[in-house]
């Protein structure tokens, strides 16, 4: 690895951009409604475009092209637009049973867990930590957070359906004149650094995103699964949730498991122990087979460093700063590594003598 | 005389992917535990158009299972799976003589999986029920008129669009997630 340069110049830039990128996220975060639905839209143009090229291959391996190709195309667009509708529609009304079962109940999580649970649990663990007190807080925290949750879905939705068909369009009818217009205001000596630094991030984002979609479909569909093996109430609209949640790097999957839990037990034990059995298989695949062959190989980060990252993401801009920790230090590193090498090359040129 | 070189060329292009014991144990040995898996189900609906008939969530088994991993082990998932899955006295859903459609079923999506998309492959479904519907019909379980009548005729087609709907969306989940690292 070559030294750092001394010059002045180039760490004056270097500290200007790192500003300015501060200064972006930060607006970013301020306008957080529209920025995570920038963030959804983007991960639902990637996945869309993967699905596009992948149908290209199979369409070409098994030779089907022209009209075939195109009619088995528009079949599977419109499919999968039905099973969205489908899916959302059969968890929404699941959703409304499995609260109106929750509002019916005349026990709370709290006194299920003192009927049950509590014989179980060796007395150091319930003095120090699982005492009524302390489960009934977690109670009401879980309940609160899952609450906020809902309740910004339905803005997220209002601008999701404002903002991602703009974005769609633009990416696909408009990429290549937005591609040009960029490249007319960077300056033409940085042009070679500026590819370079748009190919890299878009590579490793689109890396990134796609691996943990593809982590919370699998990781919610083995939820689903086993939901509906156990006969929870609510299967899908549970394992939907526990497979969006997987998105949050550590505390998701906990998020996620508790409401199929709590619903579980609510029912019986025995159906509460199938559900923590149906999650911890769940993340076994996740943590054992996924994430060592999707992510790890992709997403060049350090594990130690990934972990700082989340952490200091989650204290200064809680879960949002944890999902979005690594994506923006993919951006800094990018940028800054291409923005360096631009400007040492620029100003450590050796000067022409007449 | 000219038609049968052009016959034995095509019968030679569909055919099974070459052998993996050990590979293809592995899948049929889980496919049967999800054949188990689904015997005990308690999420169980019924059919709305065919009175006490529990919608048949079996059948999509041997068709994924062909689809993603070969003739082989479809064939071999139908036939033993079923038999597992018959010998749980709790449901009942299907009987041992399930095995020839699933069987049928499973070996022809393996064997066209390289030649035909796996969304127009989930139709065979519809093959897999009318089999079984012929099946019962000769057992003598099923009367003709009964599986004529626009009803059952309708539960079938139902319980084929929401078979097709779980392979394409379960294969292409598979796809996704498992087979990715493979590129």
């Amino acid at each position: 690895m070559a030294a750092l340069t001394a010059n002045v110049k180039v760490w004056r830039f270097i500290a200007a951009i790192i500003v300015l990128l501060t200064v972006f996220f930060t607006i970013a975060f301020y306008f957080k409604p529209i920025f995570i639905t920038f963030i959804v839209g983007m991960a639902m143009i990637l996945l869309t475009e993967s699905m596009i090229r992948d149908y290209g291959k199979r369409m070409d391996k098994y030779n089907f092209r022209g009209w075939k190709a195109t009619v088995l195309g528009y079949s599977l667009f419109f499919f999968w637009i039905f099973v969205i509708f489908f899916t959302l529609g059969t968890s929404l009304s699941e959703f409304k049973d499995v609260t109106q079962t929750l509002s019916e109940t005349d026990r709370s999580v709290t006194q299920v867990y003192v009927d049950k649970i509590d014989n179980y649990i060796p007395n150091l663990l319930k003095e120090r930590f699982m005492n009524e007190e302390n489960i009934q807080k977690a109670e009401g925290t879980v309940i609160s957070t899952l609450s906020t949750i809902v309740s910004q879905i339905g803005i997220f939705v209002f601008n999701g359906i404002l903002i991602i068909p703009i974005m769609f369009f633009m990416y696909f009818k408009r990429k290549d004149d937005i591609i040009k217009q960029v490249f007319d205001i960077v300056p033409n000596k940085f042009h070679e650094g500026f590819i370079k630094a748009v190919n890299d991030t878009a590579m490793q984002l689109h890396d990134f995103f796609m691996a943990k979609i593809t982590e919370s479909i699998v990781v919610g569909s083995i939820c689903c699964f086993g939901f509906y093996i156990i006969g929870l109430k609510g299967w899908l609209v549970l394992g939907l949730l526990a497979g969006a949640l997987n998105i949050v790097p550590y505390l998701g999957p906990i998020i996620g498991a508790i409401p199929p839990i709590m619903i579980g037990l609510l029912d019986s034990s025995t159906t509460g122990l199938y559900v923590i059995v149906t999650v911890v298989i769940a993340q076994a695949i996740d943590n054992f087979y996924l994430i060592p062959f999707m992510i790890t190989g992709k997403v060049k980060v350090d594990p130690l460093l990934g972990i700082v990252l989340i952490l200091v993401g989650a204290k200064i801009y809680g879960v949002l700063g944890m999902v979005l920790a690594i994506p923006i230090y993919l951006i800094y590193k990018i940028i800054l590594r291409e923005s360096y090498q631009e400007l040492v090359k620029i100003y450590t040129r050796p000067r022409k003598t007449k | 005389m000219p038609r049968r070189p052009r016959l034995l060329k095509k019968a030679k292009e569909i055919s099974c992917d070459r052998p993996d014991p050990k590979r293809d144990f592995y899948h049929v040995l889980i496919l049967i535990i999800i054949y188990l898996l689904l015997a005990n189900a308690k999420s169980l609906k019924f059919n709305p158009f065919i009175p006490g008939r529990i919608m048949e969530t079996y059948m999509v088994l041997p068709v994924i299972a062909g689809i993603l991993f070969g003739c082989r082990v479809g064939l071999f998932s139908g036939i033993f799976g079923t038999i597992a899955a018959s010998l749980i006295p709790k449901l009942n859903t299907t009987g041992l003589y399930d095995m020839i459609p699933h069987g049928i079923i499973g070996l022809i999506a393996g064997l066209y999986k390289n030649k035909i998309p796996s969304p127009i492959l989930a139709f065979l479904i519809i093959i897999g029920q009318v089999l079984k519907t012929g099946i019962d019909i000769v057992l003598g379980n099923l009367s003709l008129s009964v599986a004529l009548t626009q009803n059952f005729i309708l539960g079938i087609m139902y319980e084929s669009f929401i078979g097709i709907i779980t392979i394409i969306v379960i294969s292409s989940i598979y796809r996704l997630g498992f087979e990715e690292r493979r590129k």
